[in-house]
């Protein structure tokens, strides 16, 4: 006998009716017959066209399949040694999640209530907002000013419920980022009130001097979190691995919420090879982006085309119409895009840095489909 | 009060009546209808649980709900999809003094009649709801408002509920009957946006003049959008209001918006064009056909869908997609004899006062061309002149009501992308354009 309906009205916490839930991209096999294009290229993501380094692309090929049986280092134990290494920090100071994504989760579980809430900024990474408000805690966003993240204003929206403060730097979408003295700053007038979690997921792309190393702002600033990934600049997205660093007393008690063995055997030996021949890897890629960049914002330019650009591996681009369409435009030419109507950019696309021929491909389609 | 809701769990046998008719006159009363609606509600009520203990032998269990949404009562009946059978859904069920059996399948067409909407939903495999709803009644004002200064700077603010009410005094001022009626009452319109259901972006100047705003209803993925109405010269306010708009509505739960009376302040490309169709407004001797422009916009990225197209309206199927660039894998759906369920249902959205009604699917039936034929006589004689039929694309068996759907008359106009479980597509009643 089929069971009875659940009484999903009962069941459901408000909050939860209140989400939509996310919808991912299909496979890019689906999507090439959907739209009928040949080849597509992905400048959605912001992955890393050169792929992961050297070391590991060579530790997934090597990756013995027997060990598929077994189960991984629950705390990537070997990893948070070389991290520790790397950064000159204890392993105990290290945290590695199943993406940056799930550390983010394990933050705010680990420090929020009811009634409390997280501060970040209107124009930025979404999920900082999404997993608060699944999780039933308020998500105060401070609009972005002059395309960065307004410190005075995030300050000053601190109340007694404020648990964490969130800042991207650099900001994905918009690629401003906060100098080492303004984030400094921003810390001291905090003065340990709330915990600040500082987003580095493209931190390695930046080469302005003044970007601050939060890996060493750590000793200074107990109450300070960073959170760093595999999946852009090391090209280990598929493989899911990032992980959060910050004082050993904070991520003691983040370690309570954390879910031990999310992390598989194969991210974490792909990740520890990354670390042996990282530095070769950035200066590759970021010569890489360096060359993109500078090609796109001639270009856009040339063709009275409005654009965001900052550090971090993509350029923003704003069009005189629908984002949407465009997209879908774009992708019966082969070019996937981020629209940014999600990111409360409407009418704005988000385009990764790739090697040039794709970049002057793109160049070529968006000419095109806005002429039509 | 907004926002609350009462409840009552009832046995369907007729001896229960007085207590859920007490019950909703009570709620009414309670959640501010005047007393003339809060009679209607009663009628409604009573007409329906008549209508239903009579239909259920098993005495099975309904639950009532009213709510109070804002500027209406929503009064909820949930019970189990036995205690009618799919034909009983049809308001149109043919009546005959002479019979009684007929008699008793009139409790739905009075209770539609005494309501502003009623609205037949599946709650899931095994309930039904029927959702009747009865609106406040507020005052109608149709006042001079200050003309305003040329050089005012106006920006997008937030507004409180005297901004809402010089918006919607504005708009009647300024656009007549080329917008919806219920601006013409600024109070429900404060209600309608603190109901949750609605919302508006406006942008106002220093001294609290409303210069110009746009309003919209959030239906489950779709936003229904009104304007934007403009009301001052100032450049790029129309598409200020329009960003602003698009930035509220971007993290939600919305995937598409949709206007089905733009103003000509809509900014360039903002939206893509779906179709026209033709509004008749005015009273019976003053009936006017306005044509209207659908605008439309997707707020996420479309990676395709597999629609269910009758070959009948294959070619106007691909001819919306390619236009519109829209990813979609048309499968064909067509009759070829296999079994079907007897009876056919549809559910009728009914809007009395824009003299509107929207058809939609509840049970494909081998009866549906003599059904559609009935609801069609039967809402033209209730005075609706805009009938339109939504067919969702999504699902494989609503294709194979479009023979039907053409031979009664009903010529489709546009596809609505994501309007319900997948696409929809809109059918008119009437001669062509």
């Amino acid at each position: 006998m089929p069971g009875k309906f659940p009484a999903l009205d009962e069941l459901v916490p408000p909050h939860i009716r209140r989400i939509e839930p996310y919808i991912p991209s299909k496979p890019d096999a689906v999507l090439k017959e959907m739209y009928g294009c040949s080849e597509l290229y992905r400048l959605n993501n912001n992955e890393n066209a050169l792929g992961p380094t050297v070391a590991a692309f060579k530790a997934i090929k090597n990756f013995d399949p027997v060990q598929a049986a077994i189960y991984p280092s629950g705390d990537a134990y070997f990893l948070r040694c070389r991290l520790g290494e790397r950064f000159g920090l204890s392993p105990e100071a290290f945290l590695v999640g199943n993406g940056a994504n799930e550390v983010i989760a394990f933050v705010i579980n680990a420090f929020c209530q009811k009634d409390d809430n997280i501060i970040t900024a209107d124009k930025t990474f979404a999920v900082y907002e999404w997993v608060a408000e699944f999780s039933g805690f308020e998500a105060k966003l401070i609009p972005l000013k002059d395309y960065g993240f307004d410190d005075q204003a995030m300050l000053a929206a601190i109340d007694e419920h404020t648990k964490i403060v969130f800042v991207c730097n650099p900001n994905n979408p918009t690629g401003t980022y906060w100098s080492k003295e303004r984030l400094q700053a921003f810390l001291d007038n905090i003065d340990g009130r709330t915990i600040v979690v500082v987003d580095e997921a493209y931190a390695e792309f930046v080469e302005a001097p003044d970007f601050p190393n939060c890996m060493q702002l750590i000793k200074d600033y107990p109450n300070l979190v960073a959170f760093r990934t595999f999946s852009k600049m090391f090209g280990l997205a598929a493989l899911r691995i990032g992980y959060l660093a910050g004082s050993l007393e904070v991520v003691d008690v983040i370690r309570r919420t954390c879910v031990v063995y999310s992390v598989n055997a194969l991210a974490q030996a792909a990740a520890l090879a990354t670390l042996t021949d990282a530095d070769e890897h950035m200066a590759k890629t970021r010569a890489m982006v360096r060359e993109a960049r500078e090609y796109l914002t001639r270009e856009l330019a040339r063709h009275n085309i409005p654009f965001i650009a900052g550090e971090g591996s993509y350029v923003i681009i704003c069009l005189p119409m629908s984002d949407t369409l465009i997209y879908r435009k774009l992708m019966r030419l082969g070019y996937m895009v981020r629209t940014m109507t999600g990111f409360r950019f409407p009418n704005h696309i988000r385009v990764t840095l790739q090697s040039l021929p794709v970049m002057e491909g793109f160049i070529k389609a968006l000419i095109e489909v806005l002429k039509k | 009060m907004s926002r609350m809701t009462t409840e009552l769990s009832t046995t369907l046998i007729p001896e229960m009546l007085p207590v859920v008719t007490g019950f909703a006159e009570q709620a009414g009363r309670v959640f501010g209808l005047g007393r003339e609606r809060q009679l209607k509600l009663v009628l409604a009520v009573e007409e329906l649980f008549i209508f239903l203990s009579r239909q259920d032998e098993r005495k099975s269990t309904m639950r009532v709900t009213c709510r109070n949404g804002g500027y209406y009562i929503e009064l909820a009946c949930l019970f189990p999809m036995h205690v009618l059978h799919a034909s009983a859904f049809n308001i149109t069920a043919k009546v005959s003094p002479d019979d009684d059996t007929s008699l008793d399948e009139m409790g739905l067409l009075l209770a539609a009649r005494a309501v502003d909407r009623l609205d037949v939903v599946r709650e899931n495999r095994e309930f039904l709801e029927l959702r009747l709803v009865v609106e406040k009644e507020y005052p109608q004002v149709i006042a001079e408002v200050a003309p305003l200064a040329v050089n005012g700077r106006y920006v997008v603010q937030a507004a409180g509920n005297e901004m809402f009410k010089q918006f919607a005094q504005r708009i009647t001022g300024a656009y007549g009957k080329n917008a919806p009626a219920f601006f013409a009452y600024p109070g429900k319109i404060v209600d309608m946006v603190a109901s949750g259901e609605y919302d508006a972006v406006l942008a106002i100047d220093k001294q609290g003049h409303v210069g110009g705003g746009i309003f919209w209803r959030q239906t489950g993925k779709m936003i229904e959008f009104f304007g934007p109405y403009i009301f001052v010269g100032q450049e790029g306010l129309a598409q200020a209001v329009s960003d602003q708009a698009l930035i509220k509505l971007a993290r939600t739960q919305a995937l598409c918006m949709v206007n089905l009376q733009p103003t000509t302040e809509v900014p360039q490309d903002y939206f893509e064009t779906l179709g026209e169709i033709a509004i008749t407004v005015g009273g019976i001797n003053n009936e006017e056909k306005v044509k209207h422009q659908v605008l439309y916009r997707q707020l996420e990225e479309d990676n395709g869908a597999k629609v269910f197209v009758h070959p009948e309206i294959a070619v106007f199927m691909q001819d919306c997609y390619d236009l519109l660039v829209l990813p979609r894998t048309l499968l064909t759906a067509d009759y070829a004899g296999e079994a079907m369920p007897e009876h056919s249902a549809f559910s009728v959205a009914l809007d009395w006062p824009r003299q509107q009604a929207f058809l939609s699917v509840l049970a494909v039936g081998q009866d549906a061309p003599d059904n559609l034929k009935e609801h069609i006589v039967f809402l033209r004689k209730e005075g609706i002149v805009n009938l339109f039929f939504y067919l969702d694309v999504g699902k494989e068996e609503e294709a194979l009501l479009v023979p039907a759907l053409l031979a009664t008359g009903f010529t489709p106009r546009l596809v609505l992308p994501w309007g319900g479980y997948g696409d929809l597509v809109l059918f008119q009643h009437g001669e062509v354009i």
